[in-house]
């Protein structure tokens, strides 16, 4: 082992140390409430300071000003006094702010089971109530108008503002909200929902929406009720052609995964449903239905039910990951990057570039920046590389794919080394038949562009690859059969995409069929996930940077984004986004 | 309360609720005594809190807190007299027993404890180097603004540090 492996092993092992460390410790659940007190107190102590040092009294303010230090100075942790102050510290007092044993008890109000807005605990209420909440946000507590709000932020139905009707009872509030349908040359006002409210010390909260006209009900989920993904929401039917839109909603947003799914019944039917995959970070949320009406599309009837989310584990991710350092593939931390060892030797003539891993092998592609390059694999336990695939003469990998389930078929983009040489690039199906006779197809590219960008990826059953195929200033994710496509546009396009969701830039698909592709917007980079046509984004990174890879581990809970700089996030279902910090940039990376 | 007073009472809670955790973290791997930590990041606070007028950024707050409980470790270090120079001589000879050879290349492998008590072992800048690096992820120039000292300095500690801490793994395989 190299004294650079040592130090690399020696880092790591401190770092993840550290952090277990760290792990352990938990602060008390005070620390704010002590600081603000102590805040607090030497505020009260200036404000009681300045007007007295205004009336000049010198030796009034010096004798004073020790008694109110006294009465107020607020005791630090007992076992921690700071040596150098003891000498001067007078008797320690209660700190006002601290309630103590002989305090009159006062019990505190329940928060309602099922309410889910404004907030979703009676601990949000209160830092609410203590930050100045009421006169900064009025609306919490005049139900008309949080009956609006929640209608138009939480519901997303910002046409529903025409009050039908107002019941407000001591601690419950019910509001009928509508709007005017507009039908031909009529004008219609109709009631879409009531919002139900109760009153929660200083504020109001939403509990639940009804459809004023009592068709739209929910059978599943009930109120209160605490749902895993997919949610199960079903209801009685009623009507003739009647659609609705199902949704899973938080104070944070749309906890929802997927598309919107949108529900036909009527005619009879006695009863709808639909499963809805969502991933919530907050605790509690909504389940949302919205009829659209048959005149204008508006809405017609809104139902909400408050709900639970079972607590989410965020998905686990793989230990380590694949990435290149000093030319050699390496493997580094999922943690933060660091890395940890190298699996090839130092070679001449070019590094590594562009591994990935397959089963029990990191392949990659070996004379980086070279024309003479090689399609190389090594085994993650350590050993050898092998070549796997090379070339045509004249030509270099510049993006390649395994099939998982047989390493012997492979394919890759291979670019001219000479811009006079025609096809400038060829997408090649590359099946090795034994030790001494491949079989190989080919989809040219005769001029750039159109050219694919990224690495093709196999779909799991190895008849089919997934590319990026750049088209001037367009980009599409195409799929090429693997074994009979002939022509650059001899492809389908598996993922819907809207324009607007940005130009995708590279692509993976994970061992259950579905394409998780990275695309630039004007604001940032999206992770796309599109599986049976349907396609959603599963994360976003902010920034103007432009994705360079995408790796997707098999089971399609854990992803690794990075940019074009080397920068690396890492992003697990149910979890959140982390960048990744490792000591060298990492534009192309697996696991 | 006018609008400052306001200003720096919701910087605190926004500051607060996105680092605290992790500054009691450094502070208790620097101090060893999370009641101790708690109290040095709430002494922090309650200063940057009064010297919000002048700081009134919340990247500059973070840095300010980043000395501050530095400073406040290291002074609290001082007149408790809490560190345990007892962990910088040897570890304990049953965790010498099981330690594999740093040489054969099974670090990975040695008792992360044993990592600790070696890191607690070294030179206060040294360790502080190492935490500020390897914990909280700063870079050079950062350590350098927590501890008030030179980019260079921080370079030199660190590789110190390293040094130090590889021979008291060795030493004890």
């Amino acid at each position: 082992m190299s004294a650079d492996d040592r130090d690399v092993r020696l880092e790591e092992l401190l770092r993840t140390s550290l952090y277990d460390e760290a792990e352990t410790i938990v602060p008390a659940g005070d620390g704010l409430s002590r600081i603000q007190g102590r805040v607090n107190t030497r505020r009260a102590r200036a404000a009681w300071w300045h007007p007295v040092a205004a009336l000049g009294g010198v030796a009034v303010v010096a004798v004073a000003g020790f008694g109110a230090y006294a009465l107020t100075r607020t005791p630090t942790h007992p076992s921690s006094v700071n040596a150098s102050n003891t000498g001067d510290t007078p008797t320690p007092t209660p700190d006002a702010s601290v309630s103590t044993p002989s305090a009159p008890v006062v019990s505190k109000p329940t928060f309602p089971a099922s309410a889910f807005y404004p907030f979703t605990s009676a601990a949000a209420e209160q830092q609410w109530a203590a930050q100045d909440g009421p006169s900064k946000q009025p609306w919490v507590g005049d139900p008309e108008q949080l009956a609006k709000l929640f209608v138009a932020s939480f519901v997303q139905q910002p046409g529903v503002t025409d009050v039908f009707a107002r019941h407000i009872s001591g601690r419950t509030a019910t509001i009928t909200l509508g709007r005017t349908l507009h039908d031909g040359n009529r004008a219609v006002p109709v009631k879409v929902t009531t919002v139900s409210m109760v009153h929660f010390d200083k504020a109001w909260l939403v509990v639940g929406a009804s459809d004023g006209g009592g068709e739209l009900k929910l059978t599943n989920p009930k109120p209160g009720q605490t749902l895993t993904s997919p949610a199960v929401v079903a209801g009685p039917g009623y009507g003739v052609d009647e659609n609705v839109r199902v949704d899973v909603r938080t104070v944070n947003g749309i906890a929802r995964t997927g598309d919107v799914p949108t529900v036909a019944f009527g005619n009879g039917v006695p009863q709808w449903s639909t499963t809805v995959p969502f991933v919530a970070a907050d605790p509690r949320g909504a389940v949302v239905v919205v009829e659209l009406s048959m005149a204008d599309g508006g809405p017609g009837r809104i139902t909400a039910v408050g709900v639970n989310f079972a607590t989410v584990q965020a998905a686990s991710y793989p230990q380590y990951f694949y990435g290149v350092k000093n030319g050699r593939v390496a493997k580094l931390s999922s943690r933060d990057g660091a890395a940890i060892s190298y699996l090839t030797p130092a070679e001449p003539g070019g590094g590594a570039s562009d591994p990935q891993l397959v089963g029990d092998k990191v392949y990659y592609v070996d004379g980086a920046g070279t024309c003479v390059n090689a399609l190389r694999s090594v085994p993650v336990a350590g050993g050898p590389p092998t070549t796997v695939a090379q070339p045509d003469p004249g030509y270099a990998i510049a993006g390649f794919g395994v099939w998982a389930r047989d390493s012997r078929v492979n394919t890759f983009f291979e670019t001219s080394c000479s811009s006079a040489v025609t096809p400038q690039g060829r997408l090649v199906l590359d099946n090795t038949i034994d030790d001494t006779h491949t079989e190989r197809s080919y989809v040219d590219f005769p001029a750039f562009p159109p050219q694919v960008v990224g690495d093709p990826s196999y779909t799991p059953d190895g008849q089919h690859v997934i590319a990026v195929v750049r088209t001037g200033t367009q980009a599409q994710v195409r799929q090429y059969s693997a074994y009979q496509a002939k022509s650059v546009d001899d492809a389908t396009q598996p993922c819907s995409t809207d324009p607007s969701s940005g130009l995708p830039t590279a692509a993976q698909v994970d061992s259950g069929g579905a394409v998780w592709f990275a695309t630039q917007t004007g604001s940032g980079m999206q992770v796309m996930r599109c599986a049976g046509g349907q396609t959603s984004v599963a994360f976003t990174v902010a920034g103007t940077d432009t994705p360079a890879d995408v790796a997707v581990t098999t089971n399609g809970q854990s992803v690794l984004l990075t940019d074009t700089s080397g920068a690396v996030w890492r992003w697990t279902a149910g979890g959140s986004v982390v960048q990744l910090h490792p000591s060298v940039p990492q534009p192309q990376v697996a696991w | 309360m006018d609008a400052a007073a306001r200003d720096a009472d919701e910087a605190l809670v926004a500051i607060y609720t996105a680092h605290y955790r992790s500054l009691v973290r450094l502070a208790a791997l620097l101090l060893h005594d999370v009641p101790a930590a708690e109290d040095v990041v709430q002494d922090a606070f309650v200063a940057m809190h009064g010297s919000w007028k002048r700081l009134r950024d919340t990247d500059k707050a973070l840095a300010y807190l980043r000395q501050a409980v530095i400073n406040r470790a290291r002074s609290r270090l001082r007149h408790l007299k809490v560190v345990d120079r007892k962990a910088s001589s040897l570890l304990p000879a049953d965790a010498r027993a099981h330690m594999p050879s740093a040489e054969t290349g099974a670090m990975a492998a040695i008792d992360r404890a044993h990592v600790l008590v070696a890191l607690r072992g070294l030179p206060q800048r040294q360790r502080e180097v190492l935490v500020l690096r390897y914990f909280s992820d700063l870079s050079e120039a950062q350590i350098a603004d927590a501890m008030g000292i030179s980019a260079g300095a921080v370079k030199s500690h660190a590789s110190r540090g390293m040094t130090a801490l590889r021979q008291r793994l060795e030493h004890t395989s």
